[in-house]
């Protein structure tokens, strides 16, 4: 970079010019479509329909309650976890990232079996009002999606805001307690205006994702409940392609607004924290009764809402709630060609090329980051910030309006997959590399230059093999990402592009639960290999912080 | 205000740290500085007067009064420290009005307060900066003004100044001193630093190892150190070790080195002893003297007006600071040999020996 040459401003440039091509100019185009006529609903048409605004409404008020809900039970974790010092504290926060990287459509199997008729949940409450019939289902309309966007939210809202607690300097405590100030007192007047910039960007995130949540509306809201990202999916499937760009406009708007306000609060958090410094903390044999009882019930309520359903997908790949007996029909399914190898096949081949993909853009993408040029490394911060503001949906739409249609590839749209997939997974790895690129000491590649290597050399031998813990953290994000990806596969595919996600998804709306369950359990399985990846990878890449 | 007495206070930490235990008083009004090496315990006997660390051993009693159940907020001290800790989302004002605040002052009186704070410490045009926005000495100031708001009966400083320039720190150790003065308020200084102990304090508390090596003030110390520690630490480091070979009754003769020395002091004919002698005490010359050893010449270091020359005397490394400039030049002409020491007996002041 320091010399400049024509060769790397081409490699730096590339992914920016792939994005653009993939993903500028489509979105582009679809909020052209949207504003101008298209086939179809025009924009005033969508703007002043019952159901657009029912569906916008619905959309924000799940969104609102999902949110306050994943703060509310997410709030006292970060604060345990920041204060508490006991056993296991370092697996409790490397799992945090877990339900993260796991796929929507497989929390859905894992949910319906905990807290669906007749799952877990229900069991109990059958057993305890000596009731023969369902009592309670949680998995179904807005109280299941409601919790399945609190599963996944509250881990986000602990590792958030834990990180940002544990910045908080001891000796502005101990100062705090000395001038007087009371425990409440400390807590209002120090402590949460010390954590009200992570807070606020972890309920935007959190509101950002629930707003546009497909595969658990999709598959909880059983048609009768939608969000505008499922609406932009129904038009679609009836052709009302003007609908369908309206839509994605109002959205677009919508999540570009949340986007820049996460930037935003995200910004002032980092121009806060001082030096990282260890906040005072508690061992947890110290804690009186009533205490250790409180944190004990919490632990047991986040452990219902977030370990359950994990736990639960491993049963429902045995256990089929049709004929009520435990079977391996799931897993025999899955090895005929139709249900099972034709889908994973497709899978582990989209989900390869994509991760591939990621890394081949995301290392020119993290150094185009870390550029001291301005106008590049702003840029790329855009981009890779773009996917948080754009659905899967309307990138996935995007791709079929304006490169599958022209090229031809609409009848069988496989390299559309890649691309969507990849796109969603490009921000892991370009984050991913970006920091290992940072924890770099850059002395030892003056030391390098120094013995006379020449910038390639300098790059294979010293840089990418220091580099290659973050690689191998943000490549399994991204594998991860990409092999659960179900709402843009699911728009894009004919019938033989069709994924192991999508073949969940298509189960449940047939009641084959038990097929679904053991392609969930498959996914489950390939998803914490890749977290464990990810954590070991990372303890090398950042010392254990991600 | 308050006298402080920290009667055998002990702690021993998990990893098997052991600090005390401290028998310590500080007098009403005074200025008493926590002299000592990092981790000789300053910083844990400044914190379990604060009350954040509970010792396992020992009394402290402010005015006679057992202090040791009271938590830190009521216990009516005031505390800086090396990090200055300003609460980083507020103004200069609102760090200064905090324990006004929350314990409940009016507006006005808040106001008042601070505004008079504010005047004593020279801040006044800073009060509605954010903290990020003022330098590293006014934030010192800022958070004095904010530990003395509340009129505390005890001032806790914690290391105040080590993160200043020189420069700076001389001019806030002065302002700190005429300060505490004005106010009369108990002060515990925390320091490493020996001439920031004696420009400050009253009196200075070396501690050696978690254990009080000796109370006293600076002159006190410097000139009458009782053991090699506080030599070291505060005396600037000439420290002999050798035989008594005779016994006058009054002086004595010590080999070192194959050298006898004249020490005043008494001590039995065979005994080991160790003694001091300052570095000003320590005269050189150029040639030979039967009288005096020769020694060699490590390095001259200039310290503006005096110079500081360190000798090599067998294993021995020997401190003198000379004003002589003559002697300096000749020295440095002369490449560093030919020299002798010599230095009264009773400048010689023997150390105690465990």
């Amino acid at each position: 970079m320091r010399n400049g040459s024509i060769v790397t401003h081409v490699v730096m440039a590339l992914p920016l010019l792939l994005l653009v091509g993939f993903l500028v100019y489509p979105v582009l185009g679809v909020l052209i479509l949207g504003l101008v006529v298209g086939p179809g609903s025009s924009f005033q048409d969508v703007m002043s329909s019952q159901v657009t605004h029912a569906t916008l409404w619905f959309t924000f008020l799940q969104a609102a309650a999902s949110t306050i809900l994943a703060v509310v039970l997410g709030l006292p974790g970060a604060f345990l976890l920041a204060r508490l010092e006991f056993k296991g504290k370092q697996a409790v926060r490397a799992a945090v990232i877990l339900p993260f990287i796991l796929p929507p459509i497989v929390v859905v199997v894992g949910f319906l079996r905990m807290f669906g008729s007749y799952g877990f949940v229900d069991s109990v409450a059958m057993a305890l009002t000596g009731a023969t019939e369902s009592v309670v289902n949680f998995a179904a309309g807005v109280p299941g999606i409601v919790l399945a966007h609190a599963f996944y939210n509250i881990p986000l809202v602990i590792l958030l805001v834990s990180a940002s607690l544990e910045r908080l300097d001891p000796d502005i405590e101990d100062t705090a307690e000395l001038l007087g100030a009371s425990g409440i007192q400390k807590l209002r007047r120090i402590v949460l205006p010390h954590v009200m910039p992570s807070l606020l960007g972890a309920t935007i995130l959190t509101f950002l994702f629930c707003f546009m949540s497909f595969p658990i509306v999709l598959a909880l809201g059983q048609g009768r409940y939608m969000t505008l990202e499922v609406l932009i999916y129904y038009a679609f499937s009836s052709f009302d392609f003007g609908m369908t760009s309206s839509i994605a406009v109002i959205q677009i708007l919508i999540l570009m607004t949340l986007a820049i306000a996460y930037a935003a609060a995200m910004r002032s958090d980092k121009k806060d924290a001082g030096q990282t410094s260890f906040i005072k903390t508690v061992p947890i044999a110290e804690l009186s009764w009533p205490r250790l009882l409180t944190g004990i019930l919490y632990a047991l309520l986040i452990g219902v809402i977030v370990v359950g359903p994990m736990i639960a997908v491993i049963d429902s790949a045995v256990f089929d709630p049709v004929t009520g007996q435990y079977t391996l029909k799931g897993f025999l399914h899955l090895l005929e060609v139709e249900g099972g190898l034709l889908p994973l096949t497709n899978s582990l081949f989209y989900a390869t090329l994509a991760t591939l993909f990621s890394v081949v853009v995301g290392i020119p993408l993290a150094y185009s980051l870390r550029s001291r040029s301005g106008l590049l490394s702003n840029s790329t911060s855009v981009m890779i910030l773009l996917p948080l503001g754009v659905s899967s949906i309307t990138i996935a739409y995007g791709l079929l309006r304006f490169i599958a249609v022209p090229t031809g590839w609409a009848a069988n749209p496989w390299p559309l997959i890649i691309i969507a997939q990849t796109l969603i997974g490009v921000p892991f790895t370009a984050r991913a590399i970006e920091s290992s690129l940072r924890s770099i000491d850059p002395s030892l590649l003056d030391q390098a230059d120094s013995l006379g290597a020449s910038r390639l050399q300098k790059l294979f031998f010293v840089e990418l093999p220091l580099l290659a813990p973050g690689i191998l953290v943000g490549a399994a994000f991204a594998f991860a990402m990409a092999i659960g990806e179900m709402s843009a596969t699911l728009f894009l595919r004919r019938e033989q592009n069709v994924t192991l996600a999508v073949t969940i998804y298509e189960n449940l709306g047939v009641r084959r639960f038990v097929e679904a369950g053991a392609a969930s359990l498959l996914l489950l399985v390939v998803c914490f290999i890749a977290f464990l990846v990810i954590q070991r990878a990372s303890e090398s890449a950042f010392k254990g912080a991600i | 205000m308050v006298s402080v007495v920290l009667g055998g206070l002990a702690k021993e930490f998990t990893d098997g740290t052991h600090i005390g235990p401290i028998d310590l008083t500080l007098e009403d009004g005074e200025l008493l500085a926590l002299l000592g090496p990092s981790g000789s315990g300053k910083t844990t006997t400044l914190r379990m007067v604060a009350g954040f660390i509970t010792p396992d051993h020992g009394t402290l009693t402010f005015d006679g009064e057992n202090i040791l159940d009271v938590p830190p907020r009521e216990r009516g001290i005031g505390m800086v420290l090396q990090s200055v800790a300003l609460f980083p989302h507020m103004s200069v004002y609102q760090n200064i009005a905090f324990g006004l605040e929350v314990a409940g002052w009016s507006r006005e009186k808040t106001i008042i307060r601070v505004e008079a704070l504010s005047d004593l410490l020279g801040i006044r045009n800073l009060l509605f900066r954010r903290t990020r926005e003022i330098s590293g000495g006014e934030a010192q100031r800022v958070a004095l003004a904010r530990a003395l708001a509340k009129e505390p009966q005890l001032l806790l400083l914690d290391e105040p100044l080590s993160s200043l320039d020189p420069q700076l720190r001389e001019t806030l150790q002065f302002e700190i001193r005429k300060i505490q003065r004005e106010l009369g308020v108990t002060t515990l200084y925390v320091t490493h630093s020996q001439s920031e102990a004696f420009a400050i304090s009253d009196r200075v508390a070396v501690l050696d190892n978690g254990v009080v090596s000796q109370v006293g003030a600076p002159e006190e110390l410097y000139n009458q150190p009782k053991n090699e520690f506080v030599a070291r630490f505060v005396g600037g480091g000439n420290v002999f070790a050798g035989e008594v070979v005779r016994n006058t009754g009054s002086e004595i003769l010590v080999h070192v080195n194959d050298w006898r020395f004249q020490v005043s002091g008494t001590s039995q004919s065979g005994s080991h002893v160790v003694f001091s002698v300052k570095p000003e005490d320590i005269r050189i010359g150029l040639g030979e003297r039967p009288d005096a050893p020769a020694v060699e010449v490590v390095s001259i270091i200039p310290l503006g007006g005096v110079h500081k020359v360190i000798l090599q005397f067998g294993n021995h490394k020997v401190t003198s600071i000379t004003q002589d400039e003559d002697l300096i030049r000749m020295l440095k002409e002369n490449e560093c040999s030919g020299v002798w020491f010599t230095f009264e007996s009773s400048s010689a002041s023997l150390l105690k020996t465990d």
